[in-house]
């Protein structure tokens, strides 16, 4: 064999490899898979921009401006966006100490035992519970028991309720990243004779700290858009105040509503301009309101783990 | 079998036994009368039901480095990290017997055991930096302890060159520890367990995965007095070899 036929030889040995014929399908399969979630999320928001644009290209100001109203021209999503976002601050205030608090101790300082899985079996449990049964938890609690504190039907008692929806999500979540905290870490701060607090504090939480906001703010995205337990603690559509400002802490124990409310309060009129016009303008609101928080999550989670020197 | 040859490398701790775990003499005994500053007395480690050690006897005397060598798995991990109460780290590890330094209980009720890792540091077998800048992870066990700001640089610098780090990292210092080779990695360790002065130092085979070169001469600390680890031999030929020729007593397993 000369020299050239050798070369040819190695070439065809390094060209010609097994078919893959199980990838490509995986592949194709994958793929379409991803193409197929993007599209019905792409017609999805299509059909709400089209059916919206009319008014929200022409009267967005006021749109946004203005309470509700009987006339569709003039009707206004201002206590949706006010009430849906209290209810937001409201539901992180509570829910975010409690979980994360909750987590830390079920991962940090419970020593294992049947107890600490059967306490960590239930909340997973209750993270599937469906929402309206929170609603139901919330108008028996929080509106009538609690009552006098928080006024009844108001976005207080609301806010809890959503709180208690989400205080189990925002728990697994945050036990999850404290679990991924590698051990050797904490061994490294126990090494050098630090306290428990100290492991706790200044390397398990920075470490576990971009997962617990990811888990936590989109938990919060989901339970802003949360209609059916709202609609069980007493949110309405009618006879609310309109002259409320941002930071009017009057409202807190008013009659509130909240965009979800708004929205299937809206798609159920006769009118056209409520039923397709207005409560399409309401949704992109609400989406965008779900997008600032899961963008406020991915931007946080990038500067922590900037932070951390990954 | 020869320490050179051992599968599993040593642990250094900065105290000799008098005895060691099979009853053999190692063979660099010095001072018989040395007082221990740590013994082990019919130490049993359970994980679970699973007796991972069964009535091991050491004692360490003070100013001495002890080796302890042998097969993967025979326990030398787990009786060092008894020593220092890293044990009570994982649930399901218990102790039967004493441990004692300077004649204390180490698992006597009352006893804190992070006062114990204060006075017994510890030096990991996978390098374990924080993820935080090289300066921060030499101070943190000072900074904890309350030393004054004022002293950090100088604890930094002292502590680096002990470890044979300084000259590799001076310039950059505010780093992420996290970008540092896994040698270099293990040596910023040595300068963390060394920067809070502890009495004794155990090291879980510090260097199994350093790479021997003649700049780096932790394989072969020197008890001084109060027993730190000292890098005065610079001699490539010594630092190749086993920590086993480091060691004033080396226990077989």
């Amino acid at each position: 064999m000369d020299a050239r036929s050798t070369i040819d030889h190695d070439l065809g040995l390094l060209l010609k490899g097994r078919p893959d014929t199980k990838g490509t399908i995986f592949r194709a399969v994958i793929l379409s898979a991803l193409l197929f979630s993007l599209l019905i999320l792409t017609v999805l928001l299509y059909q709400v921009i089209t059916d919206g644009w009319a008014v929200l290209s022409t009267r967005f100001g006021d749109f946004i401006g203005s309470g509700l109203r009987s006339d569709a021209e003039d009707a206004g999503i201002k206590q949706g966006l006010l009430g849906t976002f209290w209810l937001a601050l409201i539901t992180a205030i509570v829910a975010f100490p409690l979980g994360i608090g909750a987590a830390i101790y079920l991962e940090e300082y419970a020593t294992p035992s049947r107890l600490t899985s059967f306490i960590d079996i239930n909340i997973r449990n209750l993270a599937g519970v469906p929402s309206v049964v929170y609603g139901i938890l919330g108008l028996s609690i929080f509106v009538r028991r609690a009552g006098s504190l928080t006024g009844g039907a108001t976005p207080l008692a609301a806010g809890l309720t959503l709180a208690a929806l989400v205080l189990p999500v925002v728990i697994i979540t945050s036990a999850e990243s404290i679990r991924s905290v590698p051990q050797p870490l904490r061994e490294a701060g126990y090494g050098v004779g630090a306290t428990k607090w100290e492991v706790t504090r200044h390397h398990v939480l920075p470490y576990a700290a971009p997962g617990i906001l990811t888990g936590t703010l989109l938990s919060l995205a989901r339970a802003a858009g949360e209609a059916a337990p709202l609609l069980l603690v007493g949110a309405v559509t009618g006879r609310l105040g309109s002259r409320y400002e941002l930071w009017d802490f009057d409202q807190l124990r008013q009659r509130f509503t909240a965009m979800p409310i708004i929205i299937t309060s809206w798609t159920k009129q006769p009118q056209e301009g409520f039923r397709v016009d207005n409560a399409a303008a309401a949704i992109v609101m609400l989406v965008l309101f779900v997008l600032l928080l899961n963008t406020a999550a991915i931007v946080l989670r990038s500067r922590f783990e900037r932070k951390r020197g990954m | 079998m020869a320490p050179d040859q051992a599968p599993v490398a040593s642990v250094m701790a900065r105290l000799a036994p008098t005895t060691d775990m099979s009853g053999n003499k190692g063979p660099l005994v010095s001072d018989e009368t040395a007082p221990a500053v740590l013994d082990a007395k019919d130490l049993s480690v359970y994980y679970g039901s699973f007796r991972a050690v069964r009535d091991v006897n050491l004692e360490f005397a003070e100013h001495e480095i002890t080796a302890m060598i042998g097969p993967s798995g025979c326990g030398k991990s787990t009786v060092l990290r008894c020593l220092n109460r890293m044990n009570d780290l994982i649930p399901s590890a218990r102790i039967e017997g004493l441990v004692r330094f300077r004649g204390h209980d180490l698992y006597d009720r009352q006893v804190d055991p992070v006062a114990v890792r204060r006075r017994i540091g510890m030096v990991f077998q996978k390098p374990n930096p924080f993820p935080k800048s090289i300066f921060e992870n030499v101070t943190y066990g000072p900074k904890i302890a309350g030393t004054p700001k004022g002293q950090f640089d100088e604890i930094v610098e002292t502590t680096l060159r002990k470890a044979a780090l300084w000259d590799e990292v001076k310039d950059r210092l505010q780093d992420s520890a996290l970008g540092l080779s896994g040698g270099q990695a293990q040596r910023l360790c040595i300068a963390r367990a060394i920067a809070t002065n502890p009495e004794v130092l155990l090291m879980d085979e510090p260097c199994s995965r350093a790479r021997p070169n003649r700049h780096w001469s932790g394989r072969r600390p020197h008890a001084r007095t109060q027993g730190r680890i000292h890098d005065r031999d610079r001699d490539p030929q010594h630092a190749t070899g086993s920590s086993g020729q480091r060691s004033h007593r080396i226990l077989y397993r």
